[in-house]
Parts: structure tokens; C-alpha cells; sequence
């Protein structure tokens, strides 16, 4: 017991620190973090206060409970599972070292997510509790009760994530291409994951004589512990009380065991090298650009954390038309849009995906250390980054083109329809890969010790995706406003927005690329 | 005591990394761990300290099976890898604070020790630093330290010396001839054969994953050097 509490402090130390102490820069960053953090907590207040009222109206304020409860432990899983890997960590050869069990390890790690997930679920239930307590009425137990569960809610969550997350690595260990293994089952998980959002949607029936019932039946279809948490909170219920937290520490209890069963077998598996014999013939012959370009191509579709993070925008893409192949869009229910109107708005759909596509924001951050080697390098930094930008326009190009002629067996696209999507694929892949490369560079990190810190939570993939997302979402809203020659506008626009970022590249670029240092 | 008896690892059914191996590291001896890169050499040591799982023939730390007993094996070894994978936000301090609470090392004993090693390997200013912020000498002393304020009856090292300056370098030499004067066993993998020849009283010599010599070291080196009768020995010359 007492080395799972000294190796969660150290774990939470390592993860949590910033080192208060040495700069103001550091303080500054804490009460950034705290006040954003707070003010998301009252946006989440505002939103709990809306649904409370709602539901109060039709006399079930509870609803709101059931409804936060059910959507945040789906929003943990959602965001756990693609990056909770127990096994694959640095720590392993020193803690494998040390007399401490398989069953500590595994245990302390999960306790560090569940930490981070704690977190997640506090801004998410305490506003929602607030928000109850103003308008309805509560047993005196409530506080606790409330407390309780907010202890209690990420655990199946987190359990459920890592699990998944880590049935994936035992199954790809097993193969000589872990990595691209891994990528694929990911990206199966991903499918299935949206098939059982769509299959949730579809169950919601609302019975108007019983809205409570429906309403019921939906979040426990959508989360089968709902019933058990709103018995316990509303209901004051010791009994679904007891059921939930068994039911959450026995989760516990079983993934750890599993999880020590499996942790030195996979982690020995992880630690091999694969031994391939060399072939002469695959010596290459190609230019130094062409091995730039393939060296950074490879840097994505071999981690499978780069490519679910920085392509989502690219997979959805692909997704989509494979799904409307099978399935006919004006059979789908629940969603407003005839095969007509998603026709017309394609290319404006391509280009929404395709701002959220870029990994150019991670590539320089991303040399880390090695950056002197692309420093030293006899070769110009236009060359440099030509091959970025190119490599993730490759991405993009080939994505894309899948995209649409998979989109031109599922839909009768027009010649005209079709031009107008390679114009939007031409131009805003072009734009978001010179924008991406541009803000890494203003914006570079190569202090990271994990490539999660530089794709998922670094300042450039963070601007990069959010400037592309607000792009996006303008070009969806004022897309009715221009009917006509609206494609060719944005074709401009990025051409000529593209052109700028490449002056920048080039009269201020490699003056930022000589200073860049580690 | 190390003794390993019929050892063999493969990462996968076809291909053994090391083949075979039986060696024994008496009390008080330094062992030299010699071969080329990519000879097993790590390999051999990660399975010793029970990083890595085998399933053929047994490694016993002090009679006790790595494979059997663990838990129990390693509360007597200590291990410093070659390269030094610490944990970087945490303080030096912090970090050889969490290695003594492992091993239930006594607070002044512990405190006598950090002051004794810190001093020693010119560390003591640095150990409110973060470790992120070490060269790769300054970790690999931090994992000295760290191995060594728990008093191990085994001393498994991979490389030690490399990235330590010259005075460090002295120190951690004579710190393991103290060690094995009252009873440690040390083994150590090494491409410094000066250090090897000179240091050690022991040699293992492995050749893609076979053991081809193991004894004493005067037995070996007589009138020749160790670098010398290593390049005969890996081109076949001598057995």
C-alpha cells in the first residue's frame, strides 16, 4: 500500500508539475489554467441552470442530473480511450527494476487517470449539482451523496477506455507492424464507437403521455449505471448507492488483475526490435526532398496518437461516404438532410473536414532534439519546408481523393460538383498545410517528453485547429449568402492567403528556423 | 551471488538473442560483461533484474529465482540502466527520496546517505533541480545515487561509465571495490576494456548471444592485453 501511494505521488508529480518555484511565467500559466478552468465551469453552470429550468418545467428536474451524468461519463470515455496506453510508458524498465508488483504498477497508473478524469467530471457534475439545488428540492443527504459520485462517476468510464485502449495493444503486439496494426484497430474502434452513437440516437421515442419514462429509457440505453446514480441522488437510495460504487471498484479491482496478468508479456513485446533483413534493392535511389518528404509521411501513419488527433478531419471524411454507401442518407432518421442538399453543400463539407486536418502544426516541434540534424544540413530551408508542407498535402490529396470517388459511388455527384470539390481540396489543403507550418514555427516546443504534449496539447496544434475550426464554421454560415460563385471565392481566397504564408516562409521563415534552439 | 544456469532468451520463437548461458558471479567479485553491440549483453542483464520475462533455465540472486521470487530478488539488487530513463519534473531529491521509500530505507540512514553520495558524485547542489533540466551524466550519477543509497548485495550496471566525467568516474571505481570488499556481487556490461582488465576480477565474454569465455581475468590476460585477446578471440582465434 504504501508504494501505490508513493508511486501515484510520484506519477501525479511527474505529470502535474510546473515548476512554480523558478519563474512568474510558470505562476502565470497555474492562474491561466485555474481561470480557464472556472470559466468553463460557468459556462457548464449556465448550460445545467438552462436544462434544470427545463426539465423543472415538466416537474422532472432530475432529468438534468441523469443527462450530465450520462453525457459526461460518455465524454471521458470518448477522451480516454485513444490515449490511455497503461503499457507504453517510460517509467517501465525503472519501476520493472524495483520491488514493487505488476499489480502496483498497473494500479498506480490508473489511479493517475483517474485523477486527470476527476478533474474532467468535477467541472462537468459540480456546476449540474449547483444548478439542481437552486431549483429543486433535496434530501439532506445530497451534498454527500453528490460527493460521492462525483468520486465515483470517472471510474467505469476511465475502466472502460483503458480496457479497449489496451486490448488493442495486446492484440498488436502480436504482429510484426505494431504501430500500423494499431492504427487500423483504432480507427475500427472509432467506427464502431460512431455506429453506437447513431444506434443511441435512434432510440430516443418520445412517449409524450410518459416524457420521464422516454427520457429515462434513452440516457439508461445510453449509459446503463444512469438508473443507479439518479436512484441514488434523487432517491436518496443506499441500496443503488452500494450497487453503483460495487459495481465501480470491483471494475477496478478486475482491470488491475487483468491488466498484471498481461503487463510484462506485452511490455517485453513492445520492447522488441524488429530484426528486417536488409534488401539492397530498397536502398534508396530517391533525392534527399523525396526522403524528407517520406521520413515525415512515415512520422504520421506510424503513431497512431499523430494520426487520430491531427487527420480526424481526414477520417471522418473518408468515414462518411462509406457509410451513405450502405446506408441511404433519406433512410436515416433523425437527421433533416435528403441526398439533394448534402449534394450542394459537399464541397463546403470537404473543406470544414479538411481545416481540421493538419499536421504540419506538430512536424517541427515534433524533431524535438533532432532538430540539429535538419539544422545541419547542407540544404536550404525553403527545402525544408517544402517537404513539410508537401507531406501533409500528400496526406490530404490522397484522403481526399479517396473521399470523393468513394462519395461518387454513394451519390450522383455532377462534373460540376465534382471540379468544384477538387478546387476546395486543392486550395484549403494547400492553405491549412502552410498555416499549420507557419504557427509551428512561430509557436515551436521542444522541451516535450511525450508526442501526446506536442500534438494534442501544444500551443500550435491548439491554434492551428482552433483557427481552422472558426474558418470552418464561418464558411458553413455564410454559405447560403453566396450562391453562386462561392467555391471560386474560397478557391481565391486560400490561393491568395496561401501565397502569403509562403512569402512569410520565405523572407521571415528561415530567419525563425536559424534561431530555433532546444 | 548471481548464478545463471541454461539461460536463453528469443523475443520471438525463431530468434534466440542469447543461447545457452550458464555463469556464475561469485560474492566479491566484479564481473566484466564484454561483447560487441547487439551481442545480448543488455538483454542478459534486463532478464537478471527481471525487466524482461525468459522461459528457458533460471538467473538466481542469492539462491533465489528472479523468475519465482521476484519481488524478493530485487529488494537486494540494485540496477542502472545504460541510458537513464528518469522521471524528468520530479527533483533529484524527490526522486532518490521515492527509490528510499521503495526500498524502506531508514530516514537517517537515508539522509546519511544522499549527503555521503551527493558530496561524492558533486551532485548536492543540483538535487533541488528538476531532473529534466541533468545532462546525461548528471542522471546517470542521480541513478548511481539512487542505486546505491539502498545498500545492494547486487550491483547490476549496464555501461556506467559512460557520460560520467573522470572524477566520478574514480569514485564510482572505488566505491565498487569498497562494495564488493564486504561481500556485494557487481556485474557490469562494458566496451571500456582498460576500465574491464583493471577493475574487474571476473570476465564474461558474449559473442552473438553465446557465451565464448568466462573465468578469472589474471587467467585470461597474462602477457597480452584484454583488447588484444578480445580481437583474437572474436576473430576466431582463440577459444
Amino acid at each position: 500500500m504504501a508504494n501505490l501511494i508513493n508511486l501515484t505521488k510520484i506519477n501525479f508529480g511527474n505529470q502535474f508539475r510546473t515548476s512554480i518555484d523558478s519563474s512568474i511565467l510558470s505562476l502565470l500559466k497555474i492562474l491561466l489554467f485555474i481561470s480557464l478552468y472556472c470559466i468553463l465551469g460557468l459556462f457548464i453552470y449556465r448550460f445545467a441552470n438552462y436544462m434544470v429550468t427545463t426539465f423543472n418545467k415538466l416537474g422532472m428536474p432530475e432529468l438534468a442530473l441523469s443527462e450530465f451524468f450520462a453525457f459526461g461519463s460518455v465524454f471521458i470515455l470518448a477522451l480516454s480511450i485513444f490515449r490511455m496506453d497503461i503499457f507504453n510508458s517510460k517509467d517501465h524498465d525503472l519501476l520493472a527494476s524495483l520491488p514493487i508488483s505488476k499489480k502496483i504498477i498497473v494500479a498506480s497508473k490508473l489511479i493517475n487517470v483517474y485523477i486527470f478524469n476527476l478533474l474532467i467530471i468535477a467541472i462537468i457534475m459540480v456546476p449540474a449539482y449547483i444548478a439542481y439545488i437552486n431549483v429543486a428540492s433535496y434530501s439532506p443527504n445530497f451534498l454527500l451523496l453528490a460527493l460521492i459520485s462525483i468520486l465515483t462517476i470517472p471510474i467505469i468510464p476511465t475502466i472502460i477506455a483503458v480496457f479497449l485502449n489496451s486490448i488493442i495493444t495486446i492484440i498488436s503486439t502480436h504482429f510484426k507492424y505494431k504501430k500500423i496494426i494499431q492504427t487500423i484497430l483504432m480507427l475500427i474502434l472509432m467506427v464502431f464507437s460512431l455506429y453506437f452513437a447513431y444506434e443511441m440516437n435512434s432510440n430516443l421515442e418520445l412517449n409524450l403521455f410518459n416524457i420521464s419514462e422516454s427520457f429515462n429509457n434513452f440516457f439508461n440505453s445510453f449509459y446503463p449505471l444512469t438508473k443507479y446514480f439518479t436512484s441514488m441522488i434523487v432517491d436518496n437510495n443506499m441500496h443503488s448507492m452500494l450497487i453503483f460504487i460495487g459495481i465501480s471498484i470491483l471494475s477496478i479491482i478486475v482491470l488491475t488483475i487483468f491488466l498484471s496478468i498481461f503487463y510484462n508479456k506485452v511490455t517485453n513485446k513492445i520492447a522488441v526490435r524488429t530484426h528486417h533483413n536488409i534488401n539492397y534493392k530498397h536502398i534508396s535511389n530517391h533525392s534527399y526532398f523525396t526522403n524528407l518528404v517520406k521520413k515525415d509521411i512515415k512520422r504520421v501513419l506510424c503513431s497512431p496518437n499523430f494520426l487520430l488527433n491531427s487527420c480526424i478531419g481526414l477520417i471522418l471524411l473518408i468515414l462518411i461516404p462509406i457509410i451513405l454507401f450502405f446506408v441511404n442518407i433519406n433512410d436515416i432518421e433523425n437527421i433533416a438532410l435528403t441526398e439533394d442538399t448534402l449534394i450542394k453543400y459537399l464541397p463546403i463539407i470537404f473543406a470544414f473536414f479538411i481545416l481540421l486536418s493538419s499536421t504540419t502544426s506538430s512536424l517541427i516541434s515534433l524533431e524535438g532534439k533532432r532538430i540539429y540534424i535538419l539544422k545541419m544540413l547542407p540544404i536550404k530551408f525553403s527545402k525544408i519546408w517544402q517537404s513539410k508542407v508537401l507531406s501533409n498535402y500528400i496526406i490530404i490529396l490522397i484522403a481526399s481523393f479517396i473521399s470523393l470517388v468513394i462519395f461518387n459511388f454513394s451519390l450522383n455527384l455532377t462534373l460540376k460538383t465534382n471540379i468544384e470539390i477538387i478546387m476546395i481540396i486543392l486550395s484549403s489543403g494547400l492553405f491549412i498545410s502552410l498555416y499549420g507550418l507557419v504557427i509551428n514555427l512561430v509557436f515551436p516546443n521542444f522541451s516535450w517528453k511525450s508526442e501526446i504534449k506536442v500534438i494534442k496539447q501544444s500551443a500550435s496544434s491548439f491554434i492551428t485547429v482552433i483557427t481552422g475550426l472558426l474558418i470552418g464554421l464561418f464558411i458553413v454560415y455564410k454559405c447560403n449568402t453566396f450562391p453562386n460563385n462561392y467555391i471560386f471565392l474560397l478557391f481565391i481566397s486560400f490561393i491568395i492567403v496561401s501565397f502569403i504564408l509562403v512569402l512569410f516562409l520565405q523572407i521571415v521563415g528561415f530567419k525563425i528556423f536559424e534561431k530555433l534552439n532546444t | 551471488m548471481i548464478s545463471i544456469n541454461n539461460f536463453s532468451k528469443a523475443y520471438n520463437k525463431k530468434e534466440y538473442v542469447v543461447k545457452n548461458l550458464n555463469l556464475t558471479v561469485n560474492d566479491g567479485d566484479i564481473c566484466a560483461f564484454v561483447g560487441h553491440n547487439g551481442a545480448g549483453k543488455t538483454t542478459t542483464l534486463k532478464c537478471m533484474v527481471g525487466i524482461l520475462d525468459f522461459s528457458d533455465g533460471d538467473i538466481l540472486i542469492n539462491g533465489k529465482s528472479i523468475k519465482k521470487e521476484a519481488i524478493s530478488c530485487k529488494k537486494e539488487i540494485a540496477y542502472i540502466p545504460d541510458n537513464p530513463e528518469v522521471y524528468d519534473h520530479l527533483r533529484g531529491i524527490e526522486y532518490l527520496n521515492f527509490i528510499a521509500s521503495v526500498f524502506k530505507v531508514p530516514k537517517d540512514k537515508k539522509e546519511a546517505l544522499i549527503k555521503k553520495y551527493g558530496d561524492l558524485f558533486e551532485m548536492t547542489e543540483f538535487l533541488n533541480q528538476e531532473i529534466g533540466g541533468y545532462s546525461h551524466g548528471m542522471k546517470q550519477k542521480i541513478s548511481l545515487i539512487a542505486a546505491l543509497i539502498h545498500d545492494p548485495k547486487v550491483l547490476i550496471l549496464d555501461e556506467p561509465f559512460v557520460g560520467l566525467d573522470p572524477i566520478s568516474t574514480h569514485y564510482l571505481k572505488e566505491e565498487m571495490k569498497s562494495m564488493v570488499k564486504s561481500g556485494a556481487t557487481i556485474i557490469f556490461s562494458t566496451h571500456i576494456l582498460d576500465v574491464a582488465e583493471k577493475l574487474c576480477n571476473k570476465i564474461a565474454i558474449l559473442k552473438n548471444g553465446s557465451l565464448v569465455y568466462s573465468g578469472n581475468m589474471d587467467d585470461l590476460v597474462r602477457n597480452k592485453s584484454l583488447e588484444e585477446i578480445y580481437m583474437e578471440i572474436d576473430n576466431g582465434k582463440l577459444n
